[in-house]
């Protein structure tokens, strides 16, 4: 990343939601220092014409054009000259020569009538006052057609918060409510008959925020600006929304997590019957969000599934559970393995021939988020919140698929890419995730014999499945039994990293027979998993034996249908599948020497244990 | 916190402005300084609503005419400001 983009990115990251009018100002000035050029972004020849008081709205307009990804150079036509502006050649507007216009005019003040004075008039009054609007309007965008092929972005009519009828709207003729909602129903034929004119749908966004919230009386008596500070962020934010909808610069990808993200639970864990999805809460809410996903994919989103999963598993959820909405052939590409995220991403991309800056990764975990944006910027990044009831309107609220349109191919769009990606999955394959992991600053400690984490040792032993060499329970009573037997050790490891503390993470259980360090437990919660604490966590096991003259350690693994993630451990870690017992258990077995590969401990993991 | 506040009023005008804070004092006004016009004035009560965390009357907002009377109208509100 260049300065002059490093420094946009710290502006925009810098500001609170909504900003503040202070914020706005000094944003401006930074982002107003920085060369286009460098910043690799766009600019637009934007002119507004308006109704009201526009002026205090293009701060935030251009601070939020910059978020978005476009310098905006504005003109703003003088106040209450919108239909002339749009007329005349000789108009300010034609003078500036915009790439897009946006027509910022309120019925409040064009037809004044229909709002001020609604209930003096009867069903032909109205008609004839809507009339020689829509008229006057249309006449005027045509005559702006003529001179000026820029975008028309054209604000609809707001439905009024308290009716002039009161209760008596909905069932009387005229209703002022009717009467603005077919008004904007012309708008939309104007736009399509006028051609690169779009509506922005102001009256969806007002009913967003509260029709009776959207004007603060104070801005409003004293200035005319219709929009409260606290709003106006927002309704910039449709502006610049349709602009990146008119420049192309839609996502096309959603790539979606699997465990606690489209269905509740740790799949591994529990298993397909486990997990929850289904009519009641909470497997309600992750039918949501597929639901959602499944609208988009609909929409012409591809669909991708990233998960740090057992394939086979995963696959068997999409086919065969009774309550998935999302089924196999909704999905591109599956990128279920133990790899980092990043890396499949990036695979993905490579499979679909879709640039990185079209994907949308959603994920409940921190850590797995904080990765993909230090690794993969350029993917938009959504962290769920905790609250599974909120995750269909986290994704909802999304906007970075609009388009103007959807086509009919752009409903095939996902099985087309379906069919190229041809079921494309990916396995493991090594990457530089070095700088990651320096950037996590990872902590641990590992405790030994020390009774006070009898609870969580025992509970690690019933709770982790995946990441488990033998699966074998154990009581708080048998553990704290095995901390005071001669020849067995007990081992805690807690991680902190730059999030905060991960607690007990993992639990090993070492007993010394003769020459041979035998690992009786070895596991490690799947939280974790996958940023190489499991390695050091052996590493210092292994030194801690050889300096107690072990020659060999040694473990034994069971498998089971759930642990196959720590079957390739060992043998990532070095260890030789030495023989097999005739109950399926496999025998692994290191020589300890002090110059084993193995033995060392990536150095980005600090001990703050005693290294004894 | 008293001078603190008052540091933060003057950073506040001068921002929006566009001057330098140490120009402003409490005779700085619309007439001192031609930026502060009507819809300036707005910003700035609204910024000093939004920064102090305290809420102006559209009344209120009518009757301050140079950066002494923002100051008087802190203080009553219970932000001491210098």
């Amino acid at each position: 990343m260049n300065s002059a983009r490093q420094a946009l990115a710290t502006t925009i990251s810098g500001l609170s939601s909504p900003p503040t009018t202070v914020e706005i100002a000094r944003a401006i000035k930074t982002l107003s220092n920085l060369d286009a050029a460098d910043s690799g972004i766009k600019t637009i020849r934007l002119a507004i014409a308006s109704s009201f008081t526009f002026e205090p709205l293009v701060k935030n307009l251009t601070v939020r054009g910059y978020a978005d990804g476009f310098r905006l150079e504005t003109y703003v036509s003088p106040f209450g000259q919108y239909v002339q502006e749009l007329m005349s050649p000789a108009s300010g507007i034609a003078a500036f020569k915009p790439d897009a216009v946006v027509l910022a005019v309120r019925l409040q003040d064009a037809c004044t009538l229909i709002y001020e004075n609604f209930n003096a008039l009867d069903e032909a009054a109205v008609q004839s006052i809507c009339n020689e609007w829509i008229n006057t309007f249309r006449q005027a965008v045509k005559s702006f057609r003529k001179q000026s092929q820029a975008s028309i972005l054209c604000v609809n009519y707001e439905l009024p918060a308290y009716p002039a009828l009161g209760l008596a709207d909905c069932n009387t003729v005229p209703s002022q409510i009717r009467t603005i909602a077919s008004l904007n129903r012309t708008l939309n034929e104007i736009a399509a008959e006028t051609g690169n004119m779009h509506i922005i749908d102001v009256d969806r966004f007002t009913a967003c925020v509260g029709r009776s919230r959207i004007v603060d009386p104070k801005l409003w008596f004293w200035g005319r600006i219709p929009i409260a500070s606290e709003h106006q962020w927002a309704y910039v934010g449709e502006i610049t929304r349709m602009l990146r909808a008119t420049t192309g610069k839609a996502r096309k990808v959603l790539a979606l997590d699997c465990d606690n993200t489209i269905w509740g639970g740790v799949l591994g864990d529990v298993g397909k019957d486990g997990i929850a999805l289904g009519h009641d809460y909470p497997g309600n809410a992750f039918v949501a969000l597929q639901k959602r996903a499944l609208d988009l994919y609909h929409r012409g989103v591809v669909l991708v599934v990233a998960s740090k999963n057992e394939h086979t598993a995963v696959k068997d959820v999409f086919e065969n559970h009774p309550e998935m909405v999302l089924r196999p052939e909704h999905v591109s590409c599956f990128a279920v393995n133990w790899e980092p995220k990043p890396q499949n991403l990036q695979r993905v991309a490579n499979t679909l021939n879709l640039n990185l800056d079209s994907f949308v990764f959603v994920d409940d975990h921190p850590v797995e988020c904080a990765m993909m944006r230090e690794m993969l910027p350029q993917v938009l990044t959504v962290n769920l919140p905790e609250d599974p009831a909120r995750y269909e309107q986290t994704l909802a609220q999304l906007d970075c698929f609009d388009q103007l349109a959807v086509s009919d191919e752009d409903r095939r769009r996902g099985e087309m890419y379906r069919k190229e990606a041809a079921r494309a999955e990916f396995r493991s394959e090594s990457d530089d995730l070095e700088s990651f992991f320096v950037g996590l600053n990872m902590r641990v400690s590992i405790a030994c014999n020390d009774e006070s984490t009898l609870a969580r040792a025992s509970q690690l032993t019933q709770r982790t499945n995946q990441f488990n060499m033998t699966t074998v329970r154990r009581s708080e009573s048998e553990i704290l039994e095995l901390m005071r037997a001669e020849n067995t050790d007990v081992y805690t490891i807690r991680l902190n990293d730059r999030f905060g503390d991960n607690g007990i993470v993992g639990l090993a259980i070492v007993r010394k027979e003769r020459d041979n360090a035998v690992l009786d437990t070895f596991l490690m919660s799947c939280r974790v998993l996958g940023r190489s604490v499991e390695h050091a966590f052996l590493a210092w096991i292994g030194k801690r034996m050889l300096a107690r003259k072990a020659t060999v350690i040694e473990g034994r693994y069971n498998e089971t249908p759930k642990n196959k993630p720590f079957s390739r451990f060992f043998e990532s870690w070095g260890m030789s599948h030495s023989d097999e017992t005739a109950d399926g258990t496999q025998r692994w077995t290191y020589a300890l020497k002090p110059s084993a590969e193995a033995l060392k401990i990536p150095p980005w993991i600090e001990f703050e244990s005693p290294a004894n | 916190m008293s001078q603190e506040n008052r540091t933060k009023l003057n950073e506040i005008i001068a921002t929006l402005l566009e001057v330098d804070a140490a120009t402003i004092d409490n005779n700085t006004s619309p007439t001192t300084i031609e930026q502060w016009d009507s819809l300036n004035h707005l910003n700035i009560c609204v910024a000093v609503e939004q920064e102090f965390g305290i809420q102006l009357q559209t009344d209120e907002m009518a009757t301050i005419r140079n950066v002494g009377d923002l100051v008087t109208m802190l203080n009553n509100k219970d932000v001491a400001c210098a």
